[in-house]
């Protein structure tokens, strides 16, 4: 007698199951990946330092790398300088995607979009017949936040 | 002698191409609550540094500005993970660190990519 209880109950559970599983033929092969948020520098091209009362330098130019939505900033600043250099009379200007964004500073940050390519500009304030001879150098620090 | 000293200030970069890329650019936060939670007094935060430049080069990763590590010498367009290990003692409060990986000087230039973690710790 209770074989036959049972026998129709558990049947119900197996069919509700098999309808659970959802075993439609028309369902869609699904291939996910998890993409992480990417964020990096190109350098593309060098540039030179020009001097005050001289005409603009060559650029140098860098191509920003990321994948999010939203924008990144790109801070532009003096690392070191040659003895014969003062870091803060090295100044500098930077153009995203052909928009002039900022003015002349010795540290200047700019929002940027996704592959924006800026072109920096470095200027030394001062005549160049005020520097002494030897190797001047000047390390710039292009540093890019994405969050 | 002008014409020289120009030449010497070339204030970037070799002519070759060079830079490098870091992921994840941000880890926990607001956005990110499951990320940011910690139920211990450490968590390690795995980032991913690649050479996208056509010379090798090794990159340090700092804290706030500390350096905490460095990477191997990295061949052109490979990369290396690092796990970064943050403390999070006090419950609570939402702590948020700068994470940079950074290159080498090349020529005149280094480049710098940081990202943001915030974490609290439950």
């Amino acid at each position: 007698m209770r074989k036959l209880i049972f026998l129709p109950l558990i049947s119900a559970l197996a069919v509700s199951s098999f309808a659970g599983a959802d075993w439609d033929s028309n369902e869609n092969l699904e291939f996910r990946a998890d993409i992480k948020g990417v964020c990096g520098i190109d350098v593309k091209e060098n540039g030179s330092l020009s001097f005050q009362g001289a005409s603009e330098g060559k650029a140098g130019i860098f191509e920003v790398r990321h994948n999010q939505k939203y924008d990144a900033t790109v801070t532009i600043t003096t690392h070191d300088v040659s003895p014969n250099l003062t870091a803060d009379k090295v100044l500098y200007s930077a153009t995203a995607n052909g928009a002039k964004s900022s003015n002349l500073s010795d540290e200047i940050t700019i929002p940027v979009e996704r592959k924006d390519t800026v072109e920096v500009h470095a200027r030394y304030d001062d005549l160049q017949d005020n520097v002494l001879a030897g190797e001047a150098k000047v390390v710039t620090e292009v540093t890019i936040r994405c969050s | 002698m002008r014409l020289l000293l120009a030449a010497l200030v070339m204030f970037s970069i070799p002519l070759t191409v060079f830079g490098h890329s870091q992921t994840p650019s941000s880890y926990g936060g607001k956005d990110n609550l499951m990320e940011a939670i910690s139920v211990q007094d450490q968590k390690t935060v795995m980032f991913t540094i690649t050479n996208i430049s056509r010379n090798a080069d090794r990159y340090d990763i700092t804290v706030d500005g500390k350096k905490v590590d460095q990477t191997r010498l990295l061949s052109p367009g490979s990369q290396q993970r690092v796990g970064v290990v943050f403390e999070t003692i006090e419950f609570n409060k939402p702590i948020v660190y700068e994470v940079c990986s950074v290159s080498s000087v090349k020529g005149g230039v280094r480049t710098k990519v940081c990202s943001r973690v915030g974490l609290v710790r439950l």
